[in-house]
């Protein structure tokens, strides 16, 4: 049985929608060039799709607004609840440029901070289902061929584990380390491979006692090719699917911790700290919460479209 | 079955001791005590040095240790640094609240979660299982806090309908009870559907699964053959069945309805178990964390095994292995 069925619209559609974050996150920040300079007064909280203009003042200064009236002898820049006005000749120069989805507390273009923002999301989910599936997967294939010793204490140490509060864990390691984008990864990689190693265990467990196993093992095969024939593509499907959707909550968790701020310090705009943000002008400027909101539940929802589409085909 | 039990109890203070000592690893790796936590720049040094021997943090961890579990033993939980009671006293005010909440939550979450499961399942692949399964798949995605704040953007601040936070109006100490209570609900409609709704999804998806399972089964194709009505198909051979997994789901599920929601309960102000354990957590409370981590374990323990128990009601076949 293959494990990739492209023919699934389920898994072609989540795969899409990964590939375009992906995509987005990657490409995007260098396609829109380097965050042109605005100011964080006026420029503040402009909504989505709004034309941002910016004076380059002679004196260095940049003021920027989208809303920016203009009169014979000067330049009416409004704005973050302030009026500045100057005179038209200490204007050198005139950009315009367009905020597609609005700009932040800061002026800051909201598209440029989620793009920056969700290169972390990404590696969060891709490297830390990587750190999940190496240690779940050995852990599981070790206490399923270990001998009942082996396989008593790591499943004990598992229930252990998983009754252990993990977002009191999450907390207390934030502030024990300093929390960089490997040390994110690491602690939500290593405190979510507890389901997948039982997971692969019982998966081991039961394919062993199945009769072409079994008549393998008669037939004297080599206990390296009764891994890569038998147990591994036995193993591959549903290890592929609990890893997509723990993919999914790994992107999530991240996000509840930068919401709750204990995530990455507060200069790297992570998807659950812009929602943070958002939500003290939530009255205000509606898109700054919703939107990042949006992006996290679309990387989520296309891993758990692709976990979908990995699982046996649904009878219609 | 009963030695099943038995053991597992047996196991249970084991498995709580590795689990406070763990958690007391941690917090002692963290570094700063309480003394340090306290956020007043009047506080000299020396003031807080005398706080942290007054309050005996600054013995050796494992001296810190031993008169904790002690105590423990003893059953004394110790004293919150920071709700200035014992910690005892702390959790069983801050438990009715969480298990109001949560409890409500849960039932909004099966409420939704098995009809949905239920409509999907009766023509699998039609258009309303695709459209439920993906709206379920979306809710799923979307991330607690995310909602809460659409919620109160909506609900309390654009239409004004619920309060956007706390459990109780202000001076709602004095009224009657009905209105008190009519206040809670109140209060308790925008929290209980947010983490009833988040919940719903994961709900609706794992009851989808299960009765698709079962629809397969060769007992369904037995009895369409021996002519039994579609609803019997559905009500008796499908659903029925379906208990088993739908036991182990609630089962699984009392650990939460125990020590809450962290996000939530902080968004919505809601006095539970989750803020407390946060609060404590920030403030290297040890004690209260101790305390929240120890209910915390007994209830995924017992909640382990009232899944399993629960399973062997609905499901004979477990018995008898």
């Amino acid at each position: 049985m293959s494990v990739l069925r492209p023919s699934r619209p389920r898994l072609l559609i989540g795969t899409a929608g990964l590939v375009l974050i992906c995509g987005a996150v990657m490409l995007g920040p260098p396609m829109l060039g380097p965050q042109p300079q605005t100011d964080p007064v006026h420029a503040a909280l402009a909504p989505p799709a709004s034309k941002i203009t910016s004076l380059h003042l002679a004196d260095g200064r940049v003021l920027s607004s989208h809303d920016v009236d203009r009169t014979p002898v000067a330049w009416i820049v409004k704005g973050g609840r302030a009026v500045t006005e100057v005179a038209s000749a200490e204007v050198v120069s005139v950009t315009r440029h367009r905020a597609w989805l609005g700009t932040d507390r800061y002026g800051r273009d909201l598209l440029q901070l989620m793009l920056t923002g969700g290169r972390l999301s990404i590696a969060i989910a891709l490297l830390g289902g990587l750190v999940a599936l190496l240690v779940g997967a050995s852990l599981g294939i070790v206490a399923a061929t270990g001998g009942a010793l082996v396989d008593g204490l790591l499943m004990r140490g598992i229930d252990a584990l998983l009754a252990f509060p993990s977002l009191l864990l999450l907390i207390l390691a934030a502030s024990v380390l300093e929390p960089g984008a490997g040390v994110i990864i690491l602690l939500l990689g290593l405190t979510s491979w507890m389901g997948l190693a039982r997971l692969v265990r019982g998966q081991v467990l039961s394919v062993r006692e199945r009769p072409f196993v079994l008549s393998a093992r008669v037939s004297g095969t080599p206990w390296y090719r009764m891994w890569t024939w038998h147990f591994l593509p036995e193993i591959r499907g549903p290890a592929g699917q609990d890893v997509a959707l723990r993919m999914g909550d790994l992107v999530l968790a991240e996000a509840t911790l930068s919401y709750l701020g204990l995530g990455l310090p507060a200069t790297t705009p992570t998807w659950g700290l812009l929602v943070n943000e958002g939500h003290r002008v939530l009255y205000d400027a509606w898109w700054l919460a919703t939107l990042p909101g949006l992006a996290i539940a679309a990387l989520v929802t296309s891993f758990a479209l692709i976990a979908d589409g990995l699982q046996d085909p649904s009878p219609t | 079955m009963k030695r099943l039990v038995v053991r597992r109890l047996a196991m249970l203070p084991v498995m709580v001791w590795l689990v406070a000592t763990a958690t007391f690893l941690v917090v002692q790796a963290a570094p700063g005590t309480y003394a340090d936590t306290i956020d007043n720049p009047r506080l000299t040094p020396q003031a807080r040095a005398n706080l942290r021997a007054h309050y005996g943090l600054d013995r050796s961890p494992a001296s810190q240790y031993l008169s904790w579990l002690g105590a423990v033993l003893s059953g004394d939980l110790g004293h919150s640094f920071v709700f200035k009671r014992p910690v005892a006293e702390t959790i069983a005010a801050a438990l009715p609240p969480t298990l109001l909440l949560t409890g409500t939550a849960l039932l909004i979450d099966l409420l939704i979660g098995c009809s949905v499961a239920v409509v999907s399942v009766r023509r699998p692949g039609g258009w309303a299982d695709r459209a439920l399964t993906v709206l379920a798949l979306g809710v799923y995605g979307m991330p607690s806090f995310w909602l809460a704040g659409l919620a109160v953007a909506v609900f309390s601040l654009a239409l004004g309908w619920f309060p956007a936070s706390h459990m109780w109006s202000v001076g709602a100490g004095g009224w009657p009870i009905h209105l008190r209570l009519a206040d809670l609900l109140h209060h308790l409609v925008l929290p209980a559907a947010v983490l009833g709704l988040v919940g719903a999804a994961a709900t609706a998806r794992t009851l989808r699964a299960a009765v698709l399972d079962i629809r397969t089964s060769p007992h369904i194709l037995a009895a369409r053959a021996r002519g039994v009505t579609e609803r019997r198909v559905l009500w008796s051979h499908t659903v029925r069945p379906a208990l088993g997994p739908l036991a182990t789901l609630i089962g699984l599920s009392l650990p939460v309805l125990v020590s809450g929601s962290v996000v939530v309960e902080t968004i919505f102000s809601w006095p539970g178990m989750g803020r407390v354990m946060w609060q404590a957590a920030v403030a290297r409370d040890v004690a209260l964390v101790m305390g929240c981590s120890l209910v915390g374990a007994v209830a995924v323990i017992l909640g382990n095994l009232a899944a399993d128990l629960l399973y062997a009601a609905v499901d004979p076949r477990v018995r008898l292995s």
